[in-house]
């Protein structure tokens, strides 16, 4: 007789932030092998793309990652502005970083709530998803929609920001900072959170590099990567922030290092507000949408993600659609290659906080 | 930056393009691109950001493209290579970069390219029963394939 027995995690369940599903094999409660099982959220988006001129691809590409839509945008943009050799206005610059700063924030809240709630503390899921909403409504102000915004587009941004939009932001950041303390006192300081967490689902720094992890997953473990230092894009070159590590590289280090992520974006986005030029151009002249030849070539524009680096290979035969887009999402390798080891040997109890602690977004990986 | 471009220069026929700051292009034959990304990751090029392929189907060949990453010298190496559309297998990277072999597993479905020593590659991974060409091909009608397989609604049928 058989020791071990086959348990599906998902398509849908809490500890999958969307349909995936996760095929375990367990022996009593301890994980002997998992397998992924991807395609419930597959669109076909890359074939999509390859049928569409330039500017209507951006209805589609915001939803390959739905919890954070604008990284998508900003890596479509600049991959066409890289074929194109346009240089975008300066004040589209700091537009863009507070843009992804504030959907940052946004994602982190959302993925803290989730986190919680797979941990039994359902209370921090109703604040931190409200408080998310305030950044949507900030968000639907700029571009008129919540979720899928459409407002990074090649060549800068659509449209100038609303008056008075800053300060408005500016409140969101102070309200913000204020709710990290009531956020610390309930979960991150919590007994419980770290009992459950400390020491569980432990990357070193060594496998963390082998298996190709990128974001808070190689940064718990003591590599300070992040695409916004090493390859800056928008207006991060002119902003001055520290990329937090720590050494432990368990799920307690992941959760820590998006905590303090929180922190830096609200910094961040106060910097961005400060420095921007207060006049000026948003949008580089564009041509004709339906007219939009795109010069012959490849490239790689890659952005940091809420997972780690976001990255959009394209590939133009000069024509007005693309030839080509390959998606690369951070989940991809952090689910196949990370969560699959990472998991053998867990108990059953920690499975849902350990694939939510290495953030895996199904949308990503299907495309 | 020079220097890691200098470094690959050395390598055994490859031809390297720098586009801008911060990405290399290196174009390899396909017998010697398992050499050339192994040399690459001494070098320190550690992480296989994404791999991929692009169908050039008027030169009957399919190009596989892997991005990598070094967080050393901070730039990014595009090896490229192409095989060939009639006969597509070629060597798997997965002993040097172990996210490729998913990626692998992906390409094989979307594009039909084999790759020597994947256990999985060729195993179903995001479609689902699929008896059609590879999907991702360029002669994959995708206006056909929907018009023969889902039944469409119109809006006026419903408001009658």
């Amino acid at each position: 007789m058989s020791k071990t027995y086959e348990l599906f995690i998902g398509p849908n369940h809490p500890g999958v932030p969307g349909n995936f599903s996760l095929k375990i094999e367990l022996e009593g409660d301890t994980v002997v092998s998992a397998k992924g099982d991807p395609g419930y959220l597959h669109r076909a988006f890359e074939k999509a793309m390859e049928g569409r001129y330039y500017i209507q691809n951006l209805a589609l590409i915001p939803r390959i990652c739905v919890p954070e839509p604008d990284i998508n945008e900003a890596a479509y943009a600049m991959a066409v502005e890289d074929l194109m050799g346009v240089e975008i206005p300066e004040r589209a610059k700091y537009i863009r970083t507070i843009v992804l700063e504030l959907a940052r924030v946004a994602t982190y809240s959302f993925w803290m709530g989730g986190f919680a709630g797979t941990l039994g503390l359902y209370t921090l899921i109703q604040w931190s998803v409200g408080d998310r909403d305030y950044a949507l409504d900030l968000f639907s102000e700029i571009c008129g929609a919540r979720v899928y915004h459409m407002y990074i587009w090649p060549g800068g941004v659509r449209r100038d920001l609303p008056p008075g939009w800053t300060d408005r932001v500016l409140d969101y950041v102070k309200y913000m900072r204020n709710r990290l303390i009531d956020y610390d006192n309930l979960f991150f300081k919590n007994v419980l959170f770290r009992h459950r967490t400390k020491g569980v689902a432990v990357v070193t720094k060594e496998q963390a590099i082998e298996w190709g992890a990128t974001g808070p997953i190689l940064k718990a473990t003591g590599v300070a990567q992040d695409v916004r230092k090493d390859d800056p894009y928008a207006a991060y070159e002119y902003l001055d922030f520290e990329i937090p590590t720590l050494t432990d590289g368990d799920s307690w280090a992941r959760a820590m290092i998006r905590r303090w992520e929180i922190e830096n974006s609200l910094n961040l986005i106060e910097q961005a507000i400060k420095k921007m030029p207060k006049k000026g151009p948003v949008w580089a002249k564009m041509p004709n949408p339906l007219k939009w030849n795109v010069p012959k070539g490849e490239a790689y524009a890659k952005v940091e993600s809420a997972r780690g680096e976001h990255g959009f290979y394209m590939v133009s035969d000069g024509t007005g659609k693309p030839y080509r887009v390959a998606v690369r999402g951070a989940s991809h390798t952090h689910m196949f290659t990370i969560a699959e080891r990472v998991l053998v040997g867990q108990r059953l109890a920690d499975v849902s906080h350990i694939l939510v602690s290495l953030d895996i977004c199904p949308p990503e990986i299907d495309r | 930056m020079m220097d890691i471009v200098n470094q690959i220069k050395e390598l055994d026929n490859v031809k390297v393009t720098v586009q801008r700051e911060n990405r290399i292009f290196v174009d390899v034959d396909k017998d010697r691109v398992i050499g050339t990304l192994y040399s690459l990751k001494l070098m320190g090029f550690h992480q296989l950001s994404v791999q991929n392929a692009v169908d050039w189907i008027k030169e009957g060949e399919f190009e596989v493209f892997y991005v990598l990453y070094s967080h050393q010298y901070k730039v990014n190496v595009i090896v490229r290579t192409r095989v060939d559309r009639d006969n597509p297998i070629m060597e798997t990277a997965e002993k040097i970069y172990p996210s490729a072999h998913t990626w692998e597993r992906e390409i094989t479905e979307m594009f039909g390219i084999k790759f020597k020593g994947n256990d999985e590659s060729g195993k179903p991974f995001i479609l689902e029963n699929w008896k059609e060409i590879p999907p991702l091909r360029k002669d994959f009608d995708s206006v056909k394939y929907c018009n023969e397989h889902f039944v469409f609604r119109h809006s006026e049928e419903g408001n009658e």
